[in-house]
């Protein structure tokens, strides 16, 4: 075949420089393709296109085929599919977002959790809208690592954009792992895991077994960052223990000032502790009772603290706070609750008043953060009879929490922003009676459509599914108010949508 | 009716006339307003309240797609139709198969069939209502002395070009083609017209123009040489020159002429969209002759293209093929009627056979620009697919490569495509004996 290379290049330079410059070669011996030169003689030009159209026609007609290596194969699937249905509406939610595109995130977020929890992977023919989808949404990375299955791995590989696969799978897979029957990922793996996976895997480890995450977080105490030790100080929080006040009580003599933070921080929630003993004896000098019949109470403010009180937390003080104001309130977070009952010999209730009414604020203080710390319902219940404090709410057990949040949002009918951060306060997901209830005092508000639209977020993570009927009926009397309309029915939808999920992976 | 008839929600998307109605009708597409829902193999129906009193009516003829709706809405099909096929399409119940079909959605059917064999009657009386032959053959005579002279004329700018050099030519501005290609026009020559202007278009940026600008030149030629020798052409390499010049047959010509029945298999299809003109290619195959046909529909300027035929399934239908010598046109001369039982896709060849095939498809109509093949065992990469013997063809750079990496793993599968003068443009590939569609 070289001559008709040789030929067509030929023609190639002729027709690069034209006909009027460089002559055309004549046609090879093209065998038994049988074509023959013209008999009579052509114009240059003619030649020239003659010779064109019969070496396009050789180019395509007998262009011989490349050879390559065949690429490496995807291994075989370990999990098995989504079941049919779920499929559906994986495709649904991916391509045509009910509920708004604002609702898409924590309805993948839902699927996708929901299909790992089920043991079961996405469909290969999805993958790529998935990985296009979770590149660009960076919360949906390490839930959709968890179902993207061999075949999503091993395509990941493939992509620059998708890269972050590889690291978000191997967090991932030791999480899942860390959950089913408490298998504990080897320190040394943990270890070289990146920061926000350790944190997470710890995080999964630490609910089913604390001791076993305080563990890990000693095991590389010594050679972590100041950010990843106050990092992992900070999941010990779920599970907290006396077990833990050793490494919280070494961590009080940390380099770092935030890991001692995090580490007093912590302690304010173990009222057993030996800081806690240490707080109570530097509270007992300072409360005593006044008036005749010794129905008042004074807490006078400490003096310059000695060294371990410094070393308990009484340092500098915040920007434009007294130090010493600010020393009560770190000694009445740190204190246990039994020295006010020791000193007053009354019910938490009658304590808080009289701290009330003398105006105790940095007491006050105190003994909030404490509740929070502690979730002390009976203390918490105290501080909420004399005003409202949202972040006092969790402490309350689930069903006074929701009553008390019900009750507030009662007395501040129409306050559009207060309302909202009432609702805000009952973490999700809320019960039956609740989600009910709140879906009735909204309809009943004369701004129901604001109350909407200031409490959507919450209603989308909170609203028990047994509220959906009552949101449809509400549906049907909104009228002409077309955004109260959309704002329902993207809610309505979202909830029915995440139900149907749940219902698909059954 | 089996369940794979029903159609996905994109394909419901790909009717809807925007984007708002599309998001209206999401809203509609849940049972809430839905009232006397039903559907058979070829209707669907229902009523939707809306906020008037009397619940609007929605017919939809599954099979053209066609819609009623009794909303006064001028959008096209309107919301609460893209609602109803939404609703169909989730097959969660809502719309339930019926043996009995509704009043009003019944009567519409039945005024839709009366039309259509009206038509159909008046199309089969046309040729004798056909005024003058006369006028029509001077016409004919007219055009063909407008195609000759641009012919004449484009041959002169041939040659010109080759004494010159394609250098030069290289260094001409887009206008300078886009001349000709004006000219091309003028003469009744719009499908070669359309193809100066685009390899004009590609000639300042490619690495390898010079190579695809003398291919081109070559074409063009044998387009002039071949016009002027059409005397000699048979009737199937006239169609294939006419389809090339863009001198459209007509449908009813097209109908009247050479028909197929068979059951066809839907292989795979395509679709383009350059912003102008949307393209649909529809590859059939049918399973008595074996012969693979296209079918090809178009959409302009708003108008929406016909609702794709699932890949895998079977048709009973009627195909009137166009005239032509290889890699032929179709038309469904009659409604298909979708078969119970999908389709199997036929056994393959390596690349070597493909190519030979393709060969020979050109060696009949060098005007083709794609040849349909079906490959066994090939394994798709990054930028090409390998068969078993090691031979390896690149993909087309629209390919969906990423489906395809997703969907076979790298592994050995059947794929039927387009196979091009150097690219494979996959459009279908076997999966567990299931034909799927990219």
């Amino acid at each position: 075949m070289t001559d008709v290379d040789t030929w067509w290049r030929e023609v190639g330079n002729a027709a690069l420089v034209g006909t009027a410059r460089r002559p055309v070669p004549p046609l090879p011996d093209l065998g038994a393709a049988g074509v023959r030169p013209r008999e009579v003689a052509t114009p240059r030009e003619q030649a020239l296109l003659d010779a064109a159209a019969l070496g396009g026609a050789a180019l395509r007609a007998g262009r011989r085929l490349d050879h390559a290596e065949p690429p490496e194969e995807a291994p075989a699937e370990r999990r098995p599919e989504a079941p049919r249905r779920a499929v559906q509406l994986l495709e649904l939610v991916m391509t045509q977002p009910p509920a708004g595109a604002q609702q898409r995130a924590s309805l993948l977020n839902h699927w996708l959790r929901a299909a790992d929890d089920a043991g079961c992977r996405v469909p290969h023919a999805l993958l790529p809208t998935l990985l296009g989808l979770a590149t660009g949404t960076r919360e949906l990375r390490r839930p959709a690592a968890a179902v993207l299955g061999e075949r999503g791995r091993w395509l990941a590989v493939l992509r620059e954009e998708w890269q972050w696969v590889a690291d978000a799978a191997a967090g991932a897979e030791a999480r899942t792992a860390s959950r089913v029957a408490g298998a504990l990922p080897p320190t040394d793996e943990w270890a070289r895991l990146p920061s926000t996976d350790r944190v997470a895997v710890l995080s999964v480890v630490r609910a089913h077994d604390p001791a076993a995450a305080r563990a890990l977080v000693v095991a590389t105490w010594q050679s972590d960052s100041a950010r990843d030790r106050r990092a992992h100080l900070d999941t010990l929080r779920v599970g907290l223990g006396p077990d833990d006040e050793p490494l919280l009580e070494r961590a009080l003599d940390d380099r770092s000032g935030t890991v001692r933070e995090v580490a007093a921080e912590l302690l304010d929630a173990l009222p057993g502790s030996a800081r806690a003993a240490r707080m109570a004896e530097r509270l007992r000098p300072l409360v005593r009772r006044t008036g005749l019949l010794g129905r008042g109470l004074d807490v006078i403010l400490p003096d310059e603290p000695d060294p371990a009180a410094v070393r308990d937390g009484l340092g500098k003080p915040p920007p434009r706070r007294s130090a010493r104001g600010w020393w009560l309130e770190q000694i009445c977070a740190g204190a246990p609750f039994e020295v006010w009952s020791e000193v007053t010999g009354a019910e938490p209730s009658t304590t808080v008043k009289r701290l009330w009414d003398a105006q105790q604020q940095d007491a006050l203080g105190g003994i909030r953060r404490a509740v929070r710390a502690r979730r002390d319902p009976r203390w918490a219940a105290a501080l909420l009879q004399q005003a409202w404090d949202m972040t006092l709410v969790p402490a309350l057990p689930r069903a006074s929490r929701e009553r008390v949040a019900l009750m507030r949002v009662d007395a501040t009918t129409d306050r559009v922003h207060e309302v909202a951060a009432v609702v805000a306060s009952v973490d999700p997901p809320w019960s039956a009676d609740f989600s009910i209830a709140l879906v009735s005092r909204l309809r009943a508000s004369k701004v129901g459509s604001a109350m909407v639209v200031a409490t959507m977020p919450h209603l989308v993570a909170g609203l028990h599914p047994a509220a959906l009927d009552a949101l449809e009926r509400w549906i049907e009397s909104t009228g002409a108010d077309q955004t109260l309309t959309n704002n329902l029915r993207n809610l309505l939808q979202f909830h029915s949508v995440k139900r149907s999920i749940t219902e698909a992976f059954r | 009716m089996p369940v794979m008839t029903r159609w996905t929600a994109a394909q419901v998307a790909g009717l809807a006339p925007d984007a708002a109605s599309l998001t209206a009708a999401r809203r509609l597409a849940r049972p809430g307003p839905w009232s006397d829902t039903g559907s058979t193999d070829t209707l669907l129906w229902g009523k939707c309240q809306g906020s008037g009193k009397t619940p609007y009516q929605v017919s939809i003829d599954l099979t053209a797609p066609a819609f009623r709706c009794s909303c006064p809405s001028r959008k096209f099909p309107c919301k609460h139709g893209l609602a109803l096929l939404l609703l169909w399409v989730d097959g969660s119940g809502s719309v339930a198969d019926a043996a009995e079909v509704a009043g009003f959605a019944q009567e519409w059917a039945a005024e839709r069939s009366a039309r259509a064999e009206a038509r159909a009657a008046g199309e089969a009386a046309r040729p004798t209502r056909t005024p003058d032959p006369a006028a029509a053959a001077r016409r004919l005579e007219e055009r063909l002395t407008l195609m000759d002279g641009g012919m004449d004329d484009f041959a002169r700018w041939l040659t010109d070009l080759v004494r010159s050099g394609t250098a030069s030519a290289r260094q001409q501005s887009y206008a300078w083609w886009d001349g000709t290609a004006a000219r091309l026009v003028d003469a009744q020559l719009p499908g070669l017209a359309d193809d100066v202007r685009s390899v004009g278009g590609a000639v300042g940026g490619r690495p390898d123009w010079a190579e695809r600008l003398l291919v081109a030149l070559g074409r063009w030629w044998t387009a002039t040489r071949a016009w002027a020798a059409r005397e000699s052409l048979d009737e199937h390499q006239m169609g294939d020159l006419r389809a090339y010049l863009g001198w459209s047959t007509s449908t009813e010509s097209v109908r009247r002429g050479d028909a197929v029945t068979d059951r066809w298999l839907v292989l795979g299809a395509h679709r383009t969209d350059d912003g102008r003109l949307q393209q649909q290619r529809t590859w059939l195959r049918g399973a008595a002759t074996g012969e693979t046909v296209q079918v090809l529909d178009f959409a302009a300027g708003g108008q929406v293209l016909p609702v794709a035929r699932v890949v895998g399934s079977s048709l009973d239908a009627t195909l009137a093929r166009y005239p032509g010598a290889a890699v032929r046109r179709a038309l469904f001369a009659d409604e298909p009627v979708v078969a119970d039982e999908p389709g199997r896709m036929p056994s393959g060849s390596s690349l070597e056979s493909a190519r030979t095939v393709a060969a020979r498809a050109w060696g009949l109509n060098p005007w083709a620009r794609r040849v349909p093949v079906v490959l066994d065992d090939v394994r798709v990469g990054l930028d090409r697919v390998v068969d078993a013997e090691g031979a390896s063809v690149a993909l087309a750079e629209d390919a969906d490569v990423w489906s395809l990496l997703a969907l076979t793993g790298g592994g050995p599968t059947r794929v039927f495509g387009e196979l091009e003068e150097s690219r494979l443009r996959p459009l279908t590939v076997v999966l567990d004996g299931e034909v799927v569609g990219l």
